[in-house]
């Protein structure tokens, strides 16, 4: 298993590389200038000249890059252009944020998913069943922002019992904290849960239909045995790897949903850099982004083996 | 980045926990003299603790003040003289003096000034004793290494341009408590010159980027990128008594609908920038206090540029002025909180002048005549861009096209990021666009803004200016007579009608809002937020 997780990471680092060029070159070829930005419309020339020679914007590209790859190999995503702090301590505030973000979505996911896909799939065929496959409908269809106002007007304007956004750190007021995470981990994770609960609720009956089902209900097991013990681990397989990819869905809900909250984490901190094209900001959380993805993806691998013990790491 | 106050997370706090001893005290019996003698010792420690006497301050004192913002700062550097520092500026720097609402200059870190009767020079006496956020007593050398870095094109980014751009050639200090400032000709807004640079003592100049030393009533504790900033009071503050609070913090939202509703829920205290869609749902929220500021800063043009086809042909940009709707505008757009403008200047300008407001009214039956006098009868197509960073701007274009589809012109709009649309102003690749300018305090303020400077100019990149334009602003530049000015601005506006490649809307008001219970809320001639008198309850 080490030899198969080490040739994954190693696998990762052309994917790493193509990413920071892909990443360098998109961003730096969108129209937009940081110096101006910073300046405004009002500035002259020869300030916007000696801004952009101060943040080594003056430099061919491939210059830039090579820099910039340099600093990267020892460990130095950086400073941003705007305010000159370095990437990595911005990343290493606001990744905790995200992840407090999506780690509540995902328990939300999972424990909306998990009842409603069984809840249909024991009573399969029945109007429970229908009721709960438009409801996930409509819970797909639904946009995050949408869901995130809907909640804010009613538990924070009509009702009064959320802040409609903030942050506080959990070890610093655990109760508050988990308050303002409630909402936007609902906004971000009912999309997810109604892709879960579908999802989860076809492979269940897929896994139902088979052979070893029919055999266990011949040898006398109860219903709930079988689809608990067989049905269901066998089901989790395919579920655990859409869970694993949709961890994009969060990264890419996460930026609206920290925007409307008030989450200082790393869609915000993303979504303000490409609109001020703070290139070093954004270079570096797509960097690291794409590196946790990647792990994220290997852990999903790594967690077939516990679901499935035929599975073998070769 | 200091911390504004140990956190349970910090070393101190855990230490003091886990000496407090509570594993021992679960496992052994106390007598009842060492039970009370424990007690006292932990009431001692706990009463000692800096979260327990920061409560207790609060308990006692001010309190704090969350103010929403709608972005977030870039930096503590005010040279950018960029809108999203602004709400930092009065809070943690003071200035030489600084104007009221009604452009009358106040003393500040000086107690008096004599400007030279050739208005070449002025001489600033200091007020003695002030001290820096770093218990530094501020020297009139402090004064003279800030305006020498405002001068250096190398560091002084937008402030060269308020100063050696107006001629300033040199600050020198005479003696501890004087400073004396040189212009190279006669300059009628010397003091304009001077208000607008923040004192920053000179030992931050290199921190600026994270962090500040100024002499203001509230100090930097703390900058979270995208979160926060924490100011505290600046207890060696120079005005007895002041600040009121103990604590401001700062808070940025990317959302705008998104601070109006926490301002509506109390989730912060006060608000800026509110968004003006909202303007109407927080009017009726009876225990919210909402005001435009009512400065006339800031003035909304309708920018047509005279270098790209159609709007080389004059009589066609004529034409539109008759076609912009002025008053449905200001009424829809910023729920009658703006005011209508046709000459750029407003009423509290020494430039206004009433009768040239009468100049183009709402008329499309004469817009449409004019155009086909300007050789387009059968209308005309162009593309307007906008910034995304001002909504209002969709919502004034939109009102705009609906009026000219009527008399045959097909404005299309198109929406592009700030970081896009900066650069295209800038470099004067557009038709169209709408956009605001400051032009506050002196009216030769106007002439910083890129449409309508004389120097690095967009809209004449050549130096092609209308006849009389820039000769009538360098001779407004050089004369100190009120009446003398007077007429010579009013020339410029004239001409300015007449050309017509930057229309006037309306003013841009900025929307503040705060719960009832906060007081003091203010803002400066600038529409900087200024929190020393702010007091709560």
């Amino acid at each position: 298993m080490a030899r198969y997780v080490g040739a994954r990471l190693l696998q990762a680092v052309p994917v790493l590389f193509l990413v920071s060029v892909l990443v360098f070159s998109l961003i730096h070829l969108t129209p937009g200038d940081p110096a101006l930005e910073l300046l405004g419309p009002n500035a002259v020339p020869e300030q916007v000249a000696a801004l952009r020679t101060d943040l080594g914007l003056d430099r061919p590209l491939p210059v830039q890059y090579v820099v910039w790859m340099g600093h990267v190999l020892r460990g130095d995503l950086g400073r941003s252009y705007l305010n000159r702090f370095p990437v990595a301590k911005l990343l290493r505030r606001s990744w905790p944020v995200t992840l407090q973000l999506t780690m509540g979505a995902l328990v939300l996911a999972l424990g909306l998913a998990a009842p409603l896909a069984l809840g249909a799939v024991r009573y399969r065929r029945t109007w429970a069943d229908q009721v709960v496959v438009a409801g996930l409908v409509v819970a797909y269809a639904t946009p995050t922002f949408w869901i995130a106002i809907l909640l804010v007007f009613l538990l924070s304007v009509r009702l009064g019992w959320i802040p409609p956004s903030g942050y506080v750190p959990p070890w610093e007021a655990p109760a508050q904290a988990l308050r303002l995470l409630i909402m936007p981990s609902f906004a971000l994770g009912l999309g997810v849960a109604a892709v879960l609960a579908r999802f989860l609720r076809a492979t269940v009956l897929e896994e139902l239909a088979r052979e070893y089902v029919r055999t266990a209900r011949a040898k006398g097991l109860a219903e709930r045995g079988v689809l608990y013990r067989h049905a269901v681990r066998n089901a989790l397989i395919p579920v655990v790897t859409v869970l694993g990819l949709q961890f994009g869905t969060f990264m890419g809900g996460a930026v609206l949903t920290e925007a409307i909250f008030g989450l200082p984490g790393i869609g915000r901190l993303l979504w303000n850099a490409v609109q001020a094209r703070d290139y070093a900001v954004v270079q570096g959380t797509i960097l690291v982004t794409t590196g946790v993805f990647v792990l994220i993806n290997l852990l999903t691998d790594l967690c077939y083996g516990l679901l499935d013990p035929r599975i073998r790491y070769q | 980045m200091k911390q504004s106050r140990p956190r349970r997370s910090d070393a101190n706090w855990r230490s003091r926990g886990t000496t407090g001893g509570v594993g021992k005290m679960s496992t052994h019996r106390f007598t009842r003299r060492e039970f009370l003698r424990r007690s006292a010792t932990g009431a001692a420690a706990a009463s000692l603790s800096p979260v327990f006497l920061s409560r207790l301050a609060e308990a006692q004192g001010r309190g704090t003040v969350t103010v929403g913002l709608p972005a977030d700062i870039l930096n503590f550097d005010p040279s950018a003289k960029s809108f999203v520092t602004y709400p930092i500026i009065r809070q943690v720097y003071n200035r030489l003096h600084d104007y009221d609402l009604k452009y009358t200059p106040q003393p500040e870190l000086a107690t008096s000034w004599k400007i030279a009767d050739d208005r070449k020079s002025v001489a600033f006496k200091l007020r003695p004793g002030v001290k820096c956020h770093n218990a530094r007593t501020l020297t009139a050398k402090d004064i003279v290494a800030v305006f020498e870095r405002a001068m250096d094109p190398k560091v002084g980014q937008n402030l060269v341009t308020l100063t050696s751009g107006q001629g300033m050639i040199a600050v020198r200090a005479p003696d501890e408590s004087t400073v004396v400032f040189e212009y190279a000709f006669q300059t009628p807004n010397i003091l304009d010159t001077i208000q607008e640079i923040d004192i920053i003592a000179p030992e931050a100049f290199g921190q600026l980027a994270q962090t500040t030393v100024g002499t203001g009533p509230f100090k930097v504790v703390e900058w979270i990128p995208g979160d926060h900033v924490t100011l505290a009071r600046h207890d060696a503050y120079w005005k007895p008594g002041l600040p009121a609070l103990d604590r401001v913090i700062l808070k940025p939202f990317s959302n705008l609908d998104a601070m109006a509703t926490a301002l509506q829920t109390g989730t912060i205290d006060a608000g800026v920038g509110l968004p003006y869609a909202q303007v109407e749902r927080l009017k009726a929220q009876k225990t919210l206090v909402l005001a435009g500021d009512n400065t006339g800063a800031f003035l909304n043009i309708f920018y047509l540029n005279p270098q790209k086809e159609p709007f080389t042909n004059k009589a066609l940009r004529q034409a539109l002025q008759y076609a912009l709707d002025r008053q449905t505008i200001v009424r829809t757009v910023y729920a009658g909180l703006a005011d209508v403008r046709v000459a750029p200047y407003p009423p509290n300008s020494i430039a206004y002048n009433p009768t040239l407001d009468k100049r183009y009214t709402f008329d499309l039956n004469k817009a449409k005549q004019m155009m086909a006098q300007a050789g387009f009868p059968n209308g005309v197509k162009f593309t307007i861009i906008l910034t995304t960073a001002g909504p209002d701007y969709a919502q004034i274009a939109q009102i705009v096209k609906a009026d000219l589809a009527k008399i045959g012109v097909d404005m299309t709009i198109e929406l592009v990021d700030n970081a896009r649309w900066t650069p295209r102003l800038f470099a004067g690749d557009f038709q169209a666009t709408i956009s605001f300018v400051a032009l506050n305090k002196d009216p030769l303020t106007l002439f910083r803004n890129s449409p309508y400077r004389t120097f690095n100019s967009p809209p004449f990149p050549k130096g092609n200016f209308p006849a009389g334009y820039a000769e009538t602003i360098n001779a407004a530049r050089r004369t100190v007579t009120k009446e003398f000015r007077y007429r010579l601005f009013t020339k410029i506006q004239e001409i300015l009608l007449d050309e017509s490649w930057a229309q006037a809307i309306s003013s841009h008001p900025i929307i503040f809002g705060w719960n009832a219970g906060v007081h003091g809320f203010a803002w400066n001639i600038d529409v900087q937020i200024a929190l020393e008198q702010t007091r709560k309850g």
